[in-house]
């Protein structure tokens, strides 16, 4: 790497939090017109690093350099003004605002008077936009686009501020296979003007997609700093876990599909129609699809959370019909939500979480018996190796596995036949979806019936003894684990018009 | 930030049982609020001989029992994700009610006044779970239709309790032993408080629909009944706050429990409960109450003026939500 | 809907229609067939800026009833504690075009502009107790001075204590010019006894169960209590109530003002109430003042009347212990005064 073409050095960064060494002596640099790919297990020290760089934490050793000038940040406006910029993995938008506005925000084109000159601020906008390639208005309300949109809102607010550098955290994780598309393209077109990107994200294949180097944290120090097309997956996964993870998915062994536990005739409800499906004990059926197919409203209808309007529920041969979720628990049936934040109590502590849906199960006259919840709680942490100090400790100062983990317990615990997992993995490190697949593999063998709802392909291929495909709200195809692969289930799963617009 | 959170570790066994920051992470806030009600009570003991007599500890617990009563119900309320601002009315309206129909007995002042309240109390329930308003808007128009109901009955004046029934005179001014009669409801009602939020399958699923709604929906909880009883809990700690109030006074004031509600939610706040749901405990309220009454108690003894008191109790409320803050973030 | 029968109403709610009372609506009005002294078919209008005491609810009375006398026809209307209510209030008379409009405020500031509108639009103004602020015109006040009256009371606590002696006081609301009056008129008498010593101070916002918590903190506090001087009777029986729990009643007196509900009356015709000073609504006076002006007579613009002392000695005067009622006062309205 040539001096003069470096943009921003970090050298040797200390960050501690009380006694915990966040990070330790950690050093790379990242230049002009480099996508810098940063990979490690949750808890590696990822955002604690990209905190220093943006200027939202101090770092107490160590040196940020711009052009090589060591700078101090003291909030993230200092690293703003020397050209950085980061782009949230939820964006923090002004919701009730339009594009322009939150692009411009704080800096809105006035005139005389004062007053703001919304026809400069439209134009302006709409340059930018047009600019980037980004099929945005200025007078697009933000608050109504999908969040993929709203990512690229801030894309368009960091070129504005002539961000030199910017920090993507796992921009990927909400987005479908042709948002991210969308968003190579566009980090593509920034590189080609010198715009840096330093990019943290648990999808490898991204990695090797649109990442020049990799740099491979772990436990807070730098392991190593790769160019991308000297190394493979493999060997990333070996510095990141210190271990090989050859055989990702487990093996799925000669588990045999039972009976139906769960059978949807028809069904139709908001966001979906006519659909059919069984749900088999012993079995896994992974259920693919693009955000906004259907696939969520699906699995809460089929456990009651949302309102059936045509066709029928048969559980165990038996026809059912469920007026709310407490209807579909007490069925045995468990939905995990899609978001996280649906599904864990993080104000409340790890015993809490796991004993909610069981609760009646371990009281006595409407009392909690608590030495029996402690003792059960205690097990299912166990057995789920729940990493925390304690049933006591609050399931919001947990990683976002090991909330999970506890989500699954709840419903382990609850005996739930049916399990409905919906994107179980997401934003989990590798170590610990490996855990989670193992996990969701011997529930199956045990003889539940799971469904599986999964953007990652990989996962859903990994995963599934039969793969289920949604488009527009409707089951477009099944797949058995034979005949599935990552084109058949895109062509399945991908509109027309979108595929013209994927391959055009 | 998941960073920065110390060590994990796979716990095993008996660690998981025992952990030396399950009590920090339980206790912290209340502990600090203890600590502060201990400072106060010091502070109070060293400034006026009087203070820490037997007769002035009891005659202010007595003289807070009502709004303390109305707190434990605000607790339910706060820890559900909610807010009642309709308290201070709904006493309120007890009260008159009591004052009004004492001359028919027990269940005159005391069981209709009470029931009344709840109904109340599920009028707000109602309005907020079926016609989907926000508790402070729900609430806001109860606080504002109940004061007006206490002035349709009583004619805006106070009903004096003439011939007030010995059992009324006994709740409210009686003593048992040394205590007081409203301290001991007081202190029943917070224990009861106490143990069903703690204990309870109805308690789990109030923390749990406070903590996270959706949650607690797709576990199965018939969330809408839990609000609506969180509500119907206040309205008939209310209620009770309300005849206490009549008995207390022998006249039912229809200005009774004006701004109890803000009291309420200072003493609840004051006890580490929080406005995002899900955190907070009964007796965290019990302590939030006894630091606002004993603070006023003391300035009182100690002779400051009462605009001054003022002042200090804006900071005293504020400065608590801080030091509380502060200890759970730490923890 | 007529205001006498209210007390039908009461029973009727007692019943437990309660819930349904909330449809009450003020302003309301209030028709007689039978005229007196030509003023048929005249309306007066009258403002309170709430009617949740006693003393403001006797006041409202006796409008009522005078009104009822003279055949006017009176659009009653209540702030509810809210000044920016009273303002609309005064406005929606003046829409109105009453022919008076009678006027009893604790927000003569707040206020000042309706008030100017009324003056603008030629409207007879009768205002009642406190003053409204310089700036503003009126036709009558009728008031009490109520800084002299509380000089008064200076003067009987110096008499009373032998000028010597340890003093409570309870005050009301802050922000009520009589309230500030009854402290300030007080002090500038009992100040310049040196030995006569306010040793604590309890602001109880007019509220009696907030009177009795403070009043049971200066028991506490204070070993010996010489008297308590209280600004308003529902105080007074609040404090009253903590010193009677105490077992103290022999050690202090306590003194009040108003002199309205029969129940402080009765304390006072007991001995455990030392006395009140009389503050008369001047609801009677009031329409009486209106009717006046509207025939044309001469008034003249200021009308102070006295506040004497109620006492053990005259307290039948003011009270009928046989139906526990309060005697209505005979108007003390003289035109020429």
């Amino acid at each position: 790497m040539v001096d003069d073409r470096r943009l921003v050095s970090v050298s040797a960064i200390v960050k501690r939090f009380g006694s915990n060494t966040a990070l330790n002596d950690v050093s790379i640099d990242v230049a002009r017109g480099e996508v810098h790919a940063i990979v490690g297990e949750n808890g590696a020290g990822k955002s604690t690093l990209m905190n220093i760089i943006n200027g939202a934490l101090q770092p107490d050793e160590g040196t940020i350099a711009v052009d090589g000038k060591v700078l101090h940040f003291s909030g993230p406006s200092d690293a703003l003004a020397s050209g950085i910029a980061m782009v949230h993995q939820e964006p923090k938008l002004a919701a009730p605002l339009t594009v322009a506005e939150n692009v411009y925000m704080g800096r809105l084109p006035r005139k005389a008077g004062g007053v703001v000159d919304a026809g400069a601020l439209r134009r302006n906008t709409d340059q930018v936009l047009s600019d980037l390639g980004l099929p945005l208005k200025a007078n697009d309300v933000v608050g109504q686009l999908p969040i993929a949109a709203r990512q690229f809102v801030q894309f368009a607010k960091a070129v504005t501020l002539d961000a030199r550098l910017i920090i993507l955290d796992e921009p990927t994780a909400s987005l479908t296979p042709v948002d991210t598309a969308q968003l190579f393209a566009l980090m593509r077109r920034l590189k080609e003007r010198g715009t840096a990107f330093i990019y943290i994200s648990h999808h490898l294949d991204e990695i090797f997609e649109i990442a020049d180097r990799v740099s491979v944290l772990k436990d807070g120090s730098l392991v190593t700093t790769l160019d991308v097309g000297e190394t493979d997956k493999a060997e990333l996964i070996r510095y990141m876990v210190g271990r090989d993870l050859a055989a990702h998915f487990p093996d799925h062994g000669e588990r045999a599909a039972g009976e139906v536990a769960l059978r949807a005739e028809g069904i139709s409800g908001r966001g979906f129609r006519n659909v059919s499906l069984e749900l088999r004990r012993g079995e896994i059926v992974g259920l693919a699809g693009l955000i906004g197919a259907g696939r969520t409203e699906l699995a809460r209808a089929l456990c009651g959370a949302e309102r059936i309007t045509g066709g029928r529920l048969v559980r165990d041969g038996k026809p059912v019909k469920f007026g709310s979720a407490s209807d579909g628990t007490a069925a045995g049936i468990a939905y995990l939500a899609e978001d996280r934040r649906d599904s864990v109590l993080r104000p409340l502590s790890v015993m809490h979480n796991i004993t909610l849906a069981a609760r009646n199960d371990l009281a006595h006259y409407g009392i909690m018996r608590s030495a029996k919840e402690r003792a059960v709680a205690a097990d299912y942490a166990q057995r789920l190796k729940v990493r925390a100090t304690g049933i006591d400790q609050l399931a919001g100062q947990l990683s976002g596995g090991n909330q999970q983990k506890c989500v699954i317990a709840r419903w382990l615990l609850r005996d739930s036949e049916v399990l409905i997992f919906d994107e179980p993995t997401r934003g989990i490190d590798i170590g610990t979806k490996r855990e989670i697949y193992q996990l969701i593999h011997a529930l199956a063998a045990e003889g539940r019936a799971i469904l599986m709802i999964s953007s990652e392909l990989p996962e859903v291929l990994g995963m599934g003894d039969r793969i289920l495909v949604m488009e527009g709200g409707r089951i477009s195809g099944e797949l058995s684990r034979a005949q599935a692969t990552e084109p058949a289930i895109m062509e399945l799963a991908v509109p027309q018009t979108k595929k013209e617009r994927m391959h055009g | 930030m998941a960073d920065g959170s110390s060590g994990e570790m796979i716990a095993g066994g008996s660690a998981w049982l025992t952990s030396s920051r399950r009590m920090l992470v339980h206790y912290a806030v209340t502990g600090s609020n203890i600590l502060a009600l201990a400072i106060l009570l010091a502070v109070g003991a060293s400034l006026s001989p009087y203070f820490l007599d037997v007769t002035n500890i009891f005659n202010v617990m007595r003289g807070t029992s009502m709004v303390g009563i109305v707190a434990i119900g605000m607790t339910y309320v706060i820890l559900n994700r909610g807010i009642d601002l309709s308290v201070g009315s709904i006493v309120g309206v007890a009260a008159i009610l009591s004052a009004g129909l004492a001359e028919y007995g027990v269940l005159g002042w005391v069981i209709a006044p009470v029931l009344f309240a709840g109904l109340l109390g599920l009028g707000n329930g109602l309005l907020i779970t079926q016609l989907k308003l926000q508790p402070f808007i729900a609430t806001l128009g109860m606080m504002i239709f109940a004061r007006g109901l206490v002035y349709v009955y009583s004619d805006g004046s106070p009903i004096v309790v003439s011939d007030a029934p010995s059992a009324m005179r006994f709740l409210g001014s009686g003593y048992l032993g040394p205590v007081p009669m409203p301290v001991i409801v007081f202190a029943l009602v917070a224990l009861i408080g106490a143990v069903v939020l703690k204990s309870t399958i109805f308690g789990r699923e109030v923390y749990a629909v406070g903590a996270n709604e959706e949650a607690a929906r797709l576990s199965g909880i018939h969330v809408q009944r839990n609000q609506i009883s969180v509500y119907v809990i206040s309205g008939l700690c209310a209620g009770l706050a309300g005849i206490l109030l009549t008995a207390r006074l022998t006249v039912g004031d229809p200005n009774a429990g004006t701004l109890f509600e803000l009291d309420a939610i200072a003493a609840t706040l004051i006890g580490g409960t929080t406005f995002d749901g899900g955190v907070g405990s009964v007796g965290g309220t019990v302590i939030g109450i006894m630091i606002l009454a004993f603070l006023a108690n003391i300035l009182n003894l100690v002779g400051v003026s009462p605009y001054m008191q003022m002042l200090l109790k804006g900071v005293i409320i504020v400065l608590a939500v801080v030091v509380s803050e502060l200890r759970k973030r730490r923890v | 809907m007529p205001i006498n029968s209210h007390v039908d109403r009461r029973k009727l709610l007692k019943l437990g229609a309660a819930a349904a009372g909330g449809v009450l609506a003020t302003p309301f009005i209030s028709k007689f067939a039978s005229a007196q002294g030509g003023l048929a078919g005249k309306t007066i209008g009258f403002s309170q800026s709430y009617v949740t005491t006693n003393w403001i609810k006797a006041q409202r009375e006796g409008v009522i009833q005078t009104a009822k006398k003279y055949g006017l026809e009176t659009i009653v209307t209540d702030a509810n504690h809210q000044p920016t209510k009273q303002i609309t209030d005064l406005e929606d008379l003046v829409t109105r075009r009453v022919d008076a409009i009678i006027l009893s405020t604790y927000y003569s500031e707040a206020i000042s502009p309706a008030v100017r509108h009324v003056n603008e639009a030629g409207i007879p103004l009768i205002v009642l107790s406190s003053a409204l602020q310089p700036g503003v015109d009126y036709t009558v006040h009728l008031g009490t001075d109520t800084l002299a009256t509380a000089k008064d009371a200076g003067d009987y606590y110096v008499k009373k204590l032998n000028g010597k002696g340890k003093v409570i006081q309870i005050l009301g609301s802050p922000g009520s010019t009589v309230n500030q009056h009854r402290g300030e008129g007080w002090h500038s008498v009992i100040d310049k006894v040196p030995e006569i010593e306010v040793i604590g101070q309890v602001q109880a916002d007019y509220d009696r169960a907030k009177a009795l918590r403070g009043m049971e903190d200066m028991l506490q506090a204070h070993g010996h209590i010489d008297a308590v001087y209280t600004h308003s009777e529902d105080m007074a029986m609040g404090a009253l109530q903590a010193v009677k729990e105490a077992g103290r009643l022999d050690e202090m007196f306590i003194t009040g003002y108003d002199g309205v509900s029969p129940e402080i009356l009765q304390d006072i015709m007991e001995g455990e109430i030392e006395g009140v000073w009389y503050y008369a609504p001047f609801g009677t006076e009031g329409v009486d003042a209106a009717a006046a002006v509207l025939r044309g007579e001469a008034v003249k613009k200021d009308y102070k009347f006295p506040s004497p002392f109620i006492s053990k000695a005259n307290v039948l005067d003011y009270y009928d212990p046989d139906t526990g009622k309060a005697k209505v006062a005979s108007s003390r309205f003289q035109p020429g005064g």
